[in-house]
């Protein structure tokens, strides 16, 4: 995970994936979700049910070396001091889309930079589409949400880092 | 004179509190169109954008809104403020979840007007049915337009201006030239009752209906929510509704006055505000 210039089928080299899983029982995570260009790796331990925010790494960056572990645990704003992210969370219950329909590119990617009136995704409550504008500056870390599915009012959907 | 199965666009602009209406003979979507509009900034509301033919409506997901001629395929544009626009409303962010119910109950009222002997109902949360047949669907968009050099930024919550109301109705469009799938679940103003229908004077008493609607949910009116209660189909009936992340089976217990779904599963009865529902059979 440490070299940013590896290529994309290294991030499913064994050594990494057994990295990964003394990370996750390091740091007694549930989940590891990885994905570079158009591969992926998820990892799951423990209970199958296990919904908390998932990160992506981003493909370009270097990444640190436990990826997964401070965002699925943080709460929104609360991690601000402790790392210098800041977080866009969900107004509203509903359905989390990254992009306008599936056949549409993601508003936004894990590198991007996104100023205040950026749209980052849509929020759908009841057939009501709503798009949802950063209201921050910085760069985007990691997408905390999953595409499709059900998002709480408050819930970390995207971690930006504000001197990105 | 126009024949009457075909948009009369001056009896449209005649519609007193509309500002304008925009008409295409065929167009991809008009939700796109219209937010494209604002996003060009020089589509003023209320406004009518409508279309004889829709070539990539949009549905959840990636579903689509069969569209071909005689049907109505149209967007109204209104501004969450009211800006003082004759007649109108201030919407706040907290009542956009209900706006597709609420358009979902303007369609139905104007079925049970135009089309006797049958009895329409909501499928929770946007479409209409008769006879287990859809004949309406509607989506909802709220875009977020962003200020000329970067003035007067977002606030806090959804910082959407406008709402962009897209509804699709079968009305002289027969499904008998559809799809074979299509045929099967879907039907129309023409086929339940045999005779074209005024295409201008529905789509006239639709946008009137759903524009009053939008007044009722502006200050809460109770009797709106009693509306979409007694038009909900599935109460009552075995019902899965998949989230996303689970599936809930359980009894609808009907769609609730702040427009969220309640299921029973189980004993423990919860209320929803997503997903795809559907019915066990």
């Amino acid at each position: 995970m440490s070299n940013p210039s590896a290529g994309a089928g290294d991030v499913f080299d064994v050594r990494k994936i057994r990295r990964l899983v003394e990370l996750m029982n390091e740091h007694e995570l549930n989940e590891i979700d990885l994905r570079q260009a158009d591969m992926r790796i998820r990892l799951r331990r423990g209970d199958a049910d296990f919904t908390g925010p998932v990160e992506y790494v981003p493909a370009r960056a270097a990444a640190p070396a436990a990826p997964a572990a401070p965002a699925a645990a943080a709460p929104a704003g609360d991690s601000a001091a402790s790392d210098n992210f800041t977080y866009i969370n969900s107004p509203m219950v509903g359905t989390f889309y990254l992009a306008s329909s599936p056949d549409s590119a993601p508003f936004v990617k894990v590198s991007d930079h996104v100023g205040p009136d950026t749209i980052v995704c849509i929020v759908e409550a009841m057939k009501v589409f709503n798009e949802i504008p950063a209201e921050i500056s910085g760069r985007v870390v990691s997408v905390l949400a999953e595409n499709g599915e059900p998002v709480e009012f408050g819930q970390p959907l995207f971690k930006i880092d504000p001197k990105g | 004179m126009q024949p009457v199965e075909f948009l009369d666009v001056a009896r449209l602009r005649a519609v007193d509190w509309l500002r304008e209406v925009e008409h295409h003979g065929e167009l991809a979507s008009t939700n796109d169109r219209a937010i494209a509009r604002l996003r060009h900034g020089d589509l003023v509301a209320p406004a009518l954008i409508v279309t004889d033919a829709q070539t990539a409506g949009r549905g959840r997901g990636s579903n689509r809104w069969w569209s071909s001629g005689g049907g109505l395929t149209f967007t109204l544009v209104v501004s969450a403020d009211g800006d003082g626009a004759p007649g109108g409303h201030r919407l706040e962010p907290r009542s956009w979840p209900r706006l597709a119910l609420s358009a979902a109950t303007a369609v139905a009222a104007v079925l049970e007007t135009r089309v006797p002997r049958h009895s329409f109902g909501v499928r929770w949360p946007n479409d209409v049915f008769t006879e287990d047949r859809k004949i309406s669907g509607i989506l909802v968009e709220a875009p977020v337009i962003s200020a000329p050099n970067g003035t007067d930024p977002p606030s806090t919550g959804p910082a959407a201006k406008h709402l962009v109301i897209g509804i699709g109705l079968n009305v002289n469009n027969s499904v008998a030239q559809a799809p074979e799938d299509v045929r099967a679940r879907a039907t129309s103003m023409l086929d339940l009752t045999g005779a074209p229908h005024d295409l201008t004077g529905v789509l006239i008493d639709l946008i009137e209906q759903v524009h009053g609607r939008l007044g009722r949910l502006a200050c809460d009116d109770e009797t709106l929510s009693a509306e979409w209660q007694a038009l909900c189909l599935l109460r009552g009936r075995t019902v899965t509704l998949d989230t996303g992340r689970r599936q809930i089976r359980g009894t609808c217990l009907g769609i609730q006055p702040d427009g969220g779904l309640a299921i029973d599963a189980a004993g423990q009865t919860e209320r929803y505000y997503g997903g795809v529902l559907s019915e066990v059979v």
